[in-house]
């Protein structure tokens, strides 16, 4: 995927997901700030994201992610992390 | 021992009820005298054809932790991945239809039983825990004494404290004493095996990645997979022998059993149906195939002070839908347990009894309910979803809890107190399905999506995931009632998010109409049923909190209002969701709902009480 691709699969979650108008979704918005979400919304989005990388996120380094933009990263590192086929993070995600 | 007995229990019938109540019995009452009837003698087949092979968690726990088979389960069958449905328009392809399922391997766990090997090896295992197993003979009458009871076989008679039925279907003392009630679903099911693994996957392209990699793991396959459509669902499971078992089933409503009673006809049912999944198969041999009509029916009794059971099959079979029928064999099988290691303790109560009797009758009642007119319901993405969603909360707060806390243990008092929460839960319950069955009785189109590609079941990080972790956590009996109550309230206020996502779906005028199918469950002072009143539940809710900006809202809402949303989107009505409420409660018949208290909270803890 591409950064366009990714950057445009981003905006239809946050879009879809929580009620956000695609225009104003930017790569320098900032995720909890200017689009208003909190720590619910970041489980759901770290949750979709994985039919787009195909591997469950490090929840730590999820944390860390502020803006559209890194998110976009954060999505990048993650398929090379795929390809590489790194293990992934020894995390139990409670259902 | 003497094979002519006495024997403490004489159980007729040697498949999987008796031979687990025989094991939980030896457990409770080590010394216990048992003697097990059957008409096959061993060995069985392998893989034979019985069907009954997913197990969900009253039946896994009770396998893995109240009679051991633990590690041999993990070593010999296939651990679970929940219940897994495709719903929407089976014309489509697979990975265009809404699905339903687990997004992770559940906590809990529960097992793929391949049930030839299953009862080979139980056999041999209630042989080594001290029963005489007398095989490959048959039953001929029973006579039931006030001093104890006689059973007939072809080459002797057994005297007996007690007779423990798990004949199965046969019912040999549910006929004798005309226990068997009829049961409001009428459905049929057709089933085959087929050598080698078909998996849910192999339907979709790999092209389809975001729909692959959804599946985190690639565990779809272990999951009891429906797929399903108006009026009928059908089945998808693995075998450890390397079997697939698929099955249809179909309520008579809508599909004419003799449409798919053939093989040939099963094809072209498929074909018609599922086309995806029939040409799949299409070059594959059945390795078997079976029938059964209408095949649910109810029971008048379970267990008698006078001394006799009847437990599995030979008491009850509800639906197969979401693979209760293990459950109920491990409740009739420990309640029947208790109730006897308690006799040879010396301390036969018939209060008990009645009362074990009492919340087994309740729980199957309560799931004959749930699993009853649910055709129009299977093909719309967000209302099966929201079924599932209460079924669910419903099933692992009550009826789980109850078991895996061992509440079935305690006292009469205590099981009394137990039972009239459960009759709580089942009031709510029957509001539940009939909202359900109401919004999908006045949806226009056959099938539709929903908003979400993905429901999640349970939702990561929500009241449904809560609810289902606790169940393995151990609490005490207060700390379980309390629990319970705690989970009654949440689950009103899950029946009311679910009544607010229906009233969106389905717009003003329909409103009227559900409200008026509804009738008194949504509001008033009183409701009826007790405690069930959505309207209280809502009135801030609906009216103020719901116009509000998202951000607004979900710092008001409650977290089950939060979490259903997040689960099944949220859409727009034809109007603000206070006139949809507004037009039902008219359509009901019902005084305006009551207008919001400054500063209430908006939690629906108002119908609690």
């Amino acid at each position: 995927m591409t950064r366009e691709e990714i950057q445009q699969s981003i905006v239809e979650i946050l879009s879809d997901s929580f009620e956000l108008d695609p225009d104003t979704i930017k790569p320098e918005s900032t995720l909890y700030e200017e689009l208003d979400l909190d720590s619910i919304d970041a489980v759901d989005i770290f949750v979709q994201l994985r039919d787009l990388t195909g591997r469950r996120p490090d929840p730590e380094r999820a944390k860390e992610v502020r803006t559209v933009d890194e998110l976009i990263t954060f999505v990048e590192e993650e398929l090379a992390a795929a390809e590489r086929g790194d293990p992934e993070p020894d995390v139990q995600m409670p259902t | 021992m003497l094979a002519g007995g006495p024997f403490d229990v004489v159980v007729c019938g040697g498949g999987l009820s008796g031979l687990t109540f025989a094991l939980r019995l030896l457990r409770e009452s080590p010394d216990a005298r048992v003697a097990i009837i059957d008409r096959v003698a061993r060995p069985l087949p392998e893989a034979c054809h019985k069907v009954g092979e997913s197990s969900v968690e009253v039946a896994s726990h009770f396998f893995a932790e109240l009679i051991g088979l633990s590690e041999y389960l993990d070593e010999s069958h296939l651990h679970k991945n929940g219940l897994r449905f495709f719903t929407g328009d089976s014309q489509r392809p697979l990975h265009e239809r809404p699905e339903v399922g687990p997004p992770e391997f559940p906590i809990v766990p529960s097992f793929q039983l391949d049930r030839g090997r299953l009862e080979n090896d139980l056999r041999a295992r209630v042989e080594a825990a001290g029963a005489t197993l007398l095989e490959g003979r048959v039953v001929r009458s029973i006579s039931l004494g006030e001093e104890g009871h006689r059973v007939e076989l072809d080459d002797r008679t057994l005297e007996a404290r007690w007779v423990v039925d798990a004949s199965g279907r046969r019912r040999l003392l549910s006929k004798q004493l005309d226990l068997r009630l009829p049961s409001p679903a009428k459905a049929s099911a057709a089933w085959f095996r087929l050598e080698g693994r078909i998996k849910a996957r192999d339907l979709v392209p790999e092209s389809e990645r975001q729909w692959h990699q959804r599946d985190i793991a690639d565990n779809r396959w272990l999951s009891t997979n429906h797929f399903v459509g108006r009026g009928y669902w059908v089945w998808l499971i693995p075998l450890a022998t390397g079997y697939s078992s698929i099955g249809i089933v179909a309520d008579h409503e809508h599909h004419d059993p003799s449409t798919f009673n053939k093989p040939e006809r099963a094809r072209e049912w498929l074909a018609k149906h599922e086309p995806l999944l029939a040409a799949h198969i299409e070059e594959r041999g059945f390795e078997d195939f079976r029938v059964m009509r209408d095949y649910s029916y109810l029971t008048k009794q379970m267990i008698s002070p006078d001394r006799w059971a009847c437990i599995g099959e030979a008491s009850s079979f509800v639906d197969p839908l979401y693979s209760l029928g293990g459950d109920f064999l491990a409740m009739s099988c420990c309640y029947t347990a208790r109730a006897i290691a308690d006799d040879l303790a010396g301390r036969h109560d018939p209060e008990i009894i009645r009362e074990l009797d009492a919340i087994y009758l309740l729980l199957v009642n309560d799931s004959s309910r749930t699993l009853s007119r649910n055709g129009k319901i299977f093909p719309h993405g967000k209302l099966l979803g929201a079924k599932l969603w209460w079924d669910f909360f419903n099933y692992w707060s009550f009826m789980c809890a109850h078991f895996f806390q061992r509440v079935w243990l305690e006292d009469a008092a205590t099981l009394r107190r137990f039972r009239e929460l459960g009759q709580q839960f089942y009031d709510l319950n029957t509001t539940a399905q009939r909202l359900l069955e109401g919004w999908a009785a006045l949806k226009d189109e056959r099938c539709s999506d929903g908003q979400k590609r993905f429901v999640a079941l349970p939702l990561t990080r929500s009241i449904l995931s809560d609810a289902h972790v606790a169940l393995a956590e151990r609490r005490d009996i207060d700390a379980t009632f309390a629990k319970m109550e705690a989970d009654l309230i949440l689950g009103r206020e899950l029946v009311a998010e679910v009544f607010a996502h229906a009233l969106r779906d389905l717009g003003r005028e329909k409103a009227a109409t559900l409200g008026a199918m509804l009738g008194a469950a949504i509001g008033g002072e009183e409701p009826e049923p007790r405690g069930a009143g959505m309207a209280l539940s809502l009135g801030e809710r609906f009216t103020v909190v719901d116009a509000l900006p998202r951000k607004e809202r979900l710092g008001r809402y409650s977290q089950v209002a939060r979490d259903l949303e997040r689960a099944l989107g949220r859409e727009d009505g034809d109007a603000p969701l206070g006139e949809l409420l507004q037009s039902a409660l008219l359509g009901a018949g019902a005084a305006p709902a009551p207008a919001p208290r400054p500063g209430a909270p908006v939690a629906a803890s108002t119908s609690a009480s």
